[in-house]
């Protein structure tokens, strides 16, 4: 028994990439608390990308995602010319070219367990061969050429995340939507959410027949670092005094590759120990990392022993290294202490705790209030305390669901340097729309909220408000919208957080006459929604 | 051990079958939430929806209806497992006609037939190039048209670019495979040939040999591009860029992860 463990073991024990593959999965969605909590990392560590391909709207996820980053640089090249993704790029390729996709992506690891499963496998051919170049198209056509078309409209469309990449729905979408936190969430799904998850499986099932079948027709990512792959220094290398050019390597590799080392090669080095003269090894400039075993024991018999010794200790070294740094990241991006830049994510509050909290609120307001009547700069004390005492008549507990009261906020407006409060416009419907010049979906609706304001102007207050960190130069982009509705900031996220959003856009909600909160959805609105909404309660 | 590795067999087959029937399961599910939350029953007064396409209740109902098939193929995938963990797993690598050609050329000389075979081979591939070039022509044609995006409203944008776009890419790989067909037999051919041919006097020099100068020109243009690396990173640093970066990746853009 103990022997058949030990062939089983032998035959399926997990290979160096194989745990190498493991470590980056784990060291770029080390954010744990985003899969309890049901939301993202929000800290400076997302201010790079990582090499492999990462959704960076997985709750887990630390860094940002190359390929989205790309393609929002992109979108937004008509502001500013996307060096700093660019750079990233050239020295990822450079350095560890396609060797990422064979060692540090996640989801090489996802579509090899895939192949894992034993069904009857469909081999490379003249089709796949082919068929490899695909990615080629898809990187010309959804992650460079529509981003472009639309950066001189200010509209971002990342269009390869948004109608085919599988790590988005799997990661992103569908990371968020597993947890029962995110529930209402659901209610955003369309047409959208179906076509990307039918892709999806589309791509899941074929790996599962064929080896790496994202990886090899389809992935834009490969496609850029397969364009590095005379220059990458990290990789597969032959060596050509020894090779005889026997293509074996060529025939038992899963790629479609026409040599070791070309643009379709992902350095897995499988081929290394196929190699009958030892010509092939994974190298890093000069230095070997990994060579055919038997042949250096044959070379060097009686150094053989230190030398593996020597490994050991290296390998030993590197993978406590690898551990530490795993580790301080995990501690780090999951410590309570939020770093700078960070919005807080708010709870969903029963009654009971809204009513506590509405007691906090009104203590604190309270004594803002009396602060800003000392400095002159706020209503004069007899409104405040008029006001006061109607707040305290009614019972209607302050928070963000729907039936309660609306918690009150004032923004600075953007077009006459004015501000816009909420308490001021009490007695009207009011309609607040969260958004940002870089969320596709935000700028798509704007013009709905705009025809609302046209139509409804005098009879509602409404105002969309700039959130979660500004990038652009917002008053620009209204100017050439010619957007007329009044449009405030909220640079630090406190008004959105106070509303009970997050990190998600966009974001509507709606408020009726009596500051109470009719609709609170994040998700795109049509204008008939909003007419909906708005002509009832009127 | 014969009969053990046919059970095996059929177990990977039925493994197979059952994988494609989840994925074609889970699909029509989907789609079928959809067609359900988008027909004339669920729109109310101006064209708003009464209840929401897909909650979490319905996707759990709807996944509890093909539960059973998910069951199935776990069983399945458990028996092949076992079954499968037994074999060792054999690669059946077999070199194509023209990786033998690459390596029998090394060491024959070439014949005069050879290099009439070799100029077809290559007419071809300059055929299939050019058929190639015009493809590309017509969609890149299409693609930096500003006209082909004017309109915000993506579906049909879309819908246009793949009417527009995908024939031409569909001629260009068609034309490929067409093209690979054709020199797969001259291939084979010129492989016959090459059999024949008498062996080459002078040492074979492999293809993949990287000369000094080479190495020279690689590690020169490492430099380059570290350097252009480093500029780039340094410049999208000072000009935003990775404050874009940032913002992007600490916002939930809902859209482009597939929510809506």
């Amino acid at each position: 028994m103990d022997k058949k463990i030990g062939a089983w073991w032998a035959m399926h024990k997990p290979t160096k990439r194989r745990l190498i593959q493991v470590y980056a999965a784990l060291l770029y969605n080390a954010h744990i608390k985003g899969y309890i909590k049901g939301d993202i990392y929000t800290g400076p560590i997302k201010n790079v990308c990582v090499p492999g391909f990462n959704c960076y709207s997985c709750p887990g996820a630390v860094a940002a995602c190359p390929l989205g980053a790309l393609q929002n640089a992109l979108a937004s090249s008509g502001n500013r010319a996307p060096w700093y993704v660019l750079g990233i790029l050239m020295l990822f390729g450079l350095t560890l070219g396609r060797t990422i996709c064979g060692w540090l992506c996640p989801l090489g690891l996802i579509q090899e367990l895939f192949y894992k499963i034993p069904v009857p496998k469909l081999k490379k051919n003249r089709v796949t061969h082919v068929l490899s170049y695909l990615k080629y198209v898809i990187l010309a056509v959804f992650v460079i050429a529509v981003p472009i078309a639309y950066s001189a409209q200010n509209f971002p469309v990342p269009a390869f995340c948004k109608y085919i990449c599988p790590a988005g729905t799997f990661e992103g979408a569908m990371g968020l939507l597993a947890n029962p936190v995110n529930a209402a969430k659901f209610s955003m799904l369309n047409i959208l959410f179906t076509r990307k998850f039918i892709v999806m499986v589309l791509i899941f099932a074929a790996c599962i027949f064929i080896y790496r079948a994202f990886c090899r027709f389809l992935c834009p990512l490969g496609a850029i670092y397969g364009l590095f792959s005379r220059l990458s220094i990290l990789g597969v290398k032959v060596e050509a005094e020894k090779c005889t050019n026997c293509q074996k390597c060529v025939a038992h590799c899963k790629m479609d590759i026409n040599r070791v080392g070309d643009h379709e090669c992902i350095h897995c080095a499988s081929c290394v120990a196929v190699c009958p003269t030892n010509a092939i090894s994974f190298k890093c400039g000069k230095i070997t990392l990994m060579k055919n075993e038997t042949s250096s024991h044959k070379e060097s018999d009686q150094n053989a022993k230190p030398s593996t010794e020597k490994k050991r200790l290296y390998s030993g070294i590197a993978w406590a290294a690898a551990f530490v740094l795993l580790f301080g990241v995990m501690w780090y991006v999951n410590r309570d202490d939020k770093p700078k830049n960070t919005k807080p994510t708010q709870p969903v509050q029963t009654v009971e705790e809204t009513k506590e909290s509405k007691t906090k609120t009104e203590d604190e307001s309270a004594e803002t209030k009396s602060e800003e009547v000392a400095t002159g700069e706020s209503m004069d004390r007899e409104s405040a305390q008029s006001e006061a005492t109607t707040e305290a008549n009614d019972d209607t507990p302050v928070g963000y669901e729907v039936g309660m009261k609306c918690p009150d906020f004032t923004v600075p407006l953007y077009q006459d340097g004015g501000e816009f409060s909420l308490s001021a416009n009490k007695g009207k419907v009011t309609v607040i729309n969260f958004w940002a010049t870089w969320c596709t979906p935000c700028v798509a609706e704007l013009p709905h909220f705009q025809k609302l304001y046209e139509t409804y102007g005098d009879q509602i207050a409404l105002v969309a408000i700039h959130s979660n960190l500004v990038t652009d130069d917002v008053e620009s982009f209204l100017q050439k919208e010619g957007l007329k509705m009044p449009f405030g900031l909220d640079e630090d996220g406190s008004v959105i957080s106070s509303l009970g959003g997050s990190t998600q856009l966009p974001m509507t909600v709606v408020v009726d006459k009596d500051g109470k909160i009719v609709y609170n959805k994040v998700g795109s609105v049509t204008y008939e929604l909003l007419e909906s909404l708005v002509k009832p309660i009127l | 051990m014969s009969s053990h590795k046919s059970i095996g067999n059929i177990a990977r087959w039925l493994l197979a079958v059952a994988t494609v029937l989840v994925a074609l399961l889970l699909i029509w599910q989907c789609a079928d939430i959809y067609r359900v939350g988008t027909s004339a029953a669920n729109q109310g007064a101006n064209g708003v929806r009464i209840a929401d396409i897909y909650s979490r209740e319905i996707v759990g109902e709807r996944f509890g209806r093909i539960s059973w098939s998910v069951w199935i193929w776990l069983v399945l995938f458990v028996v092949s497992l076992f079954l499968h963990s037994d074999q060792k797993t054999k690669e059946n690598v077999r070199m194509q006609p023209a990786d033998q050609l690459k390596l029998l050329l090394v060491r024959k000389e070439k014949t005069e037939e050879m290099l009439a075979n070799e100029k077809k081979r290559k007419m071809m591939v300059g055929a299939v190039a050019v058929v190639c070039v015009i493809c590309s022509i017509g969609a890149i044609w299409y693609l930096t048209r500003p006209s082909s995006f004017a309109s915000r409203d993506l579906e049909p944008v879309m819908a246009q670019m793949m009417f527009h776009v995908v024939p031409w890419v569909v001629v260009a790989f068609a034309a490929v495979l067409v093209g690979q067909y054709f020199y797969g037999k001259l291939v084979k051919e010129e492989l016959a040939l090459a059999k024949k041919a008498p062996v080459k006097q002078n040492k074979p020099d492999g293809d993949q040999i990287t000369s000094k100068t080479n190495a020279k020109k690689q590690t020169i243009a490492r430099l380059i591009v570290l350097a252009l690396a480093v500029v780039f990173i340094v410049a999208g640093i000072l000009n935003g860029g990775m404050f874009d970066v940032f913002v992007k990746a600490i916002n939930i853009c809902t859209e482009c992860i597939g929510l809506g």
